[in-house]
């Protein structure tokens, strides 16, 4: 089959509407094949956006009010009560509040870091599978060290890393392949990194911490499989 | 707007779908008051029918289905529908492949603003189809139901809405342009 004949159906596997049999031959068509790799990829990156993006409209208060009141829907009966609840929401939101921007401009940060990492035609400065050889590449570029996971058995592979600067901090960029998705680890001190959850883009992101120091696993790959990475590297954080 | 006894079946079906049916109101009309007047009525017209919905069947696609009908009988949804030939291939012609330019379209990607002003530049069979796919993670399935189209359109209108989509990120003046319609 051509390349354009399996794009036909990579719509469909992106959207999760392949039978089971289809879906397997796709995937090891995409195994073979880099450029329906990228292609893909970037259907999946086309179908995140949209998603995130997609959800732009919101309504107001008053419509809210006037359509539940036209379907008769039950309201509180101690409307002070309401009040009372809605001000200590207001009062923890505004507390919150500013944590939230830093955190939400770091996370920007970090899905940019990501994002550049994934669009490089050189996204690693050393390139290997072998945890022997991408650690010691990091010493004396980095105030740290860090061990990395066995990877051998598992769904993901070490594609290798470099070193990133965030707000002027020299962090470790280490480098996963995941299924069809790459996934960027990023390991800094605890005090300048910060971010879990979405981080914008289409990402999603997972952080911990260990002895002062951040690691964010941050990626276009479900939530899980970002804690499953995490928790692999954990067992081994210094 | 005429009103009915409370339905707490109802209510526990359709409350939840308020804010999505209000986004995709103001995908199709893309105008507030025009939106807000469509949810209002889509909500009085599901109740008086709620009646005639089949137990068991998909609420969500039924509900969808009863706001886009709403629309394409309003003024905004007359005007919009006969403008568009789904089947012209002139609809792509602005198509460039960026697939030989995967980078630029990343970095486009990222962009919310310029995904924004795509959609609201997509015609409306394939914005729509899109919305239902990508935004309300229907299944192809509920999209047929919700559109009454066969699941064989849903397929050939994500690929193509997905294909414009790609040309107005993939071009820098793209988001600017509108396709033909």
């Amino acid at each position: 089959m051509t390349c354009e004949l399996w794009r036909d159906q990579i719509g469909g596997y992106v959207d999760g509407e392949l039978a089971a049999s289809h879906d397997d031959e796709v995937s090891k068509h995409l195994k073979q094949c880099g450029e329906c790799t990228l292609y893909a990829a970037n259907e999946i990156h086309l179908k995140r956006a949209v998603s995130h993006a997609g959800k732009r409209y919101q309504p107001s208060a008053e419509l809210r009010a006037n359509v539940l009141k036209s379907i008769g829907a039950s309201k509180s009966s101690r409307p002070w009560f309401a009040l009372a609840v809605a001000a200590a929401v207001l009062v923890i939101a505004v507390a919150v509040f500013a944590m939230l921007v830093s955190r939400a401009d770091m996370g920007r940060e970090i899905a940019d870091v990501h994002l550049s990492t994934i669009a490089s035609a050189n996204p690693v400065d050393v390139v290997s599978t072998d945890m022997h050889t991408v650690k010691p590449w990091f010493q004396g570029k980095l105030p740290f060290t860090f061990n990395l996971p066995e990877l051998g058995g598992s769904p993901f592979t070490l594609v290798g890393g470099r070193v990133v600067y965030v707000r002027s901090t020299p962090m470790a960029l280490l480098v996963f392949q995941y299924k069809l998705h790459k996934i960027s680890m990023l390991i800094g001190p605890e005090n300048i990194l910060g971010a879990s959850g979405d981080v914008g883009g289409g990402f999603h992101a997972v952080s911990w911490t260990k002895n002062g120091y951040r690691y964010v696993t941050v990626g276009e790959a479900s939530a899980d499989s970002l804690r499953d990475l995490s928790e692999r590297m954990r067992t081994v954080a210094q | 707007m005429f009103r009915r006894e409370r339905d707490p079946e109802f209510e526990a079906l359709a409350v939840p779908l308020f804010e999505p049916l209000y986004n995709f109101a103001y995908w199709l009309a893309q105008n507030r008051d025009e939106a807000e007047e469509l949810v209002q009525e889509t909500f009085a017209k599901s109740l008086h029918g709620f009646g005639s919905f089949q137990r068991g069947t998909n609420f969500k696609a039924w509900m969808f289905r009863i706001l886009r009908n709403t629309f394409l009988t309003s003024r905004t949804g007359l005007r919009s529908a006969p403008t568009v030939d789904v089947d012209d291939p002139a609809l792509e012609v602005v198509i460039t492949d960026v697939r030989d330019n995967p980078e630029t379209h990343l970095m486009q990607v990222r962009d919310r603003e310029a995904i924004e002003r795509a959609l609201e530049q997509l015609p409306l069979p394939f914005r729509e189809v899109i919305l239902l796919c990508d935004v309300e993670e229907m299944k192809y399935q509920e999209i047929a139901e919700t559109l009454s189209i066969p699941i064989g359109t849903v397929m050939s209108r994500l690929a193509r809405g997905r294909r414009m989509m790609r040309s107005l990120l993939g071009d820098d003046t793209g988001v600017r342009r509108k396709v033909r319609s």
